[in-house]
C-alpha cells in the first residue's frame, strides 16, 4: 500500500495503540493489498482516555471492563464490588494498556479477512 | 484473553478474596472495604456479600439471601475456581478458558444480558432499603 496512506493512518490513530505496536502495524500495512484499505479505514477503536475516565468514575461496578469487551471480567468486577476496591484501583493503571491491546486485536482481525 | 493472563487474574483475585475472608473473620476489622460506599454513602450492588458468605459458612441460607443473593454466586466461584485452575494447570488442558469464553459469548446475547442487568439493578435497589 501507499506509504503516504500508511503514514496518514498511523498519524490519525496513534493514540489508540502502544508505541511498540506502531512499528509492526506500519510494516503490516505497507505489505497490505490496496483493496483492503477501505476496510481498515472504517474500523472503530476504543479511546484509552475515555476508558480511563470510566474506570475512575465507575470502576467498582466493572463498567470499564464491559466497555472494552471483557464481559467475563466485568461481571467478576461487578459482583465483588470491584474486587474489594483493590482490583478497581489496580485497573486504573491497567485499563489503558488493556484498551490498546483490544484495539490491536480489532485491527488484526480486520487484517486477517 | 490469553490463558496465562486469565489464570493469573483468577489466582490473584481468589487469593485476595481468601485473605480478606480470613482477616475479617479473625480480626473483625473496622474498615469499609467498599470504595463506592465510602465515597457516595450509597451501598453498591454487592455490598453485604462478605456477610453473606459468612452466613453461608455457618449454614444460614436465609440470612445469606437477605444480606446479598450474590453471595451464593461468590461462594460457589471461590470454591470451584482455584480447584479448576489447578486442575487445568496440572493436566495442561484449557477447559476453564473455554468455559469462560462460552460464558462471555452468552452474555453478549440480549435475552441473557437484559435479565442479568435487571437482576443486578433490582438487587441494588433492594440494597438501598436493607439495613446493612
Amino acid at each position: 500500500m501507499d506509504a503516504q496512506k500508511v503514514d496518514m493512518f498511523i498519524m490519525s490513530n496513534n493514540k489508540f495503540f502502544d508505541s511498540f505496536q506502531l512499528h509492526a502495524i506500519k510494516d503490516q500495512l505497507i505489505n497490505l493489498p490496496e483493496e483492503k484499505w477501505v476496510r481498515i479505514q472504517v474500523l472503530q477503536f476504543k479511546d484509552p482516555t475515555t476508558t480511563l475516565i470510566v474506570s475512575i468514575l465507575a470502576g467498582s461496578l466493572g463498567i470499564d471492563r464491559f466497555l472494552i469487551g471483557d464481559v467475563g471480567l466485568g461481571i467478576g468486577k461487578l459482583i465483588t464490588c470491584g474486587g474489594l476496591s483493590i482490583w478497581a484501583i489496580v485497573d486504573w493503571f491497567l485499563i489503558q494498556a488493556a484498551t490498546k491491546e483490544k484495539n490491536m486485536q480489532t485491527l488484526q482481525e480486520a487484517l486477517l479477512y | 484473553m490469553t490463558k496465562k493472563k486469565l489464570y493469573l487474574f483468577l489466582i490473584v483475585i481468589c487469593t485476595i478474596g481468601y485473605v480478606w475472608l480470613f482477616w475479617s473473620h479473625y480480626y473483625y476489622p473496622n474498615v469499609e472495604s467498599c470504595l463506592f460506599h465510602r465515597i457516595t454513602h450509597v451501598p453498591c450492588p454487592s455490598c453485604g456479600s462478605t456477610r453473606s458468605v459468612f452466613a453461608l459458612l455457618h449454614g444460614e441460607f436465609a440470612g445469606a439471601f437477605y444480606y446479598n443473593p450474590l453471595g451464593y454466586l461468590i461462594f460457589l466461584l471461590m470454591l470451584s475456581l482455584p480447584v479448576w485452575v489447578i486442575y487445568d494447570l496440572v493436566s495442561r488442558k484449557e477447559t476453564l478458558l473455554r468455559f469462560y469464553l462460552y460464558i462471555e459469548s452468552l452474555f453478549k446475547k440480549r435475552y441473557i444480558a437484559v435479565p442479568f442487568i435487571l437482576f443486578i439493578l433490582g438487587n441494588w435497589i433492594w440494597n438501598f432499603f436493607k439495613y446493612l
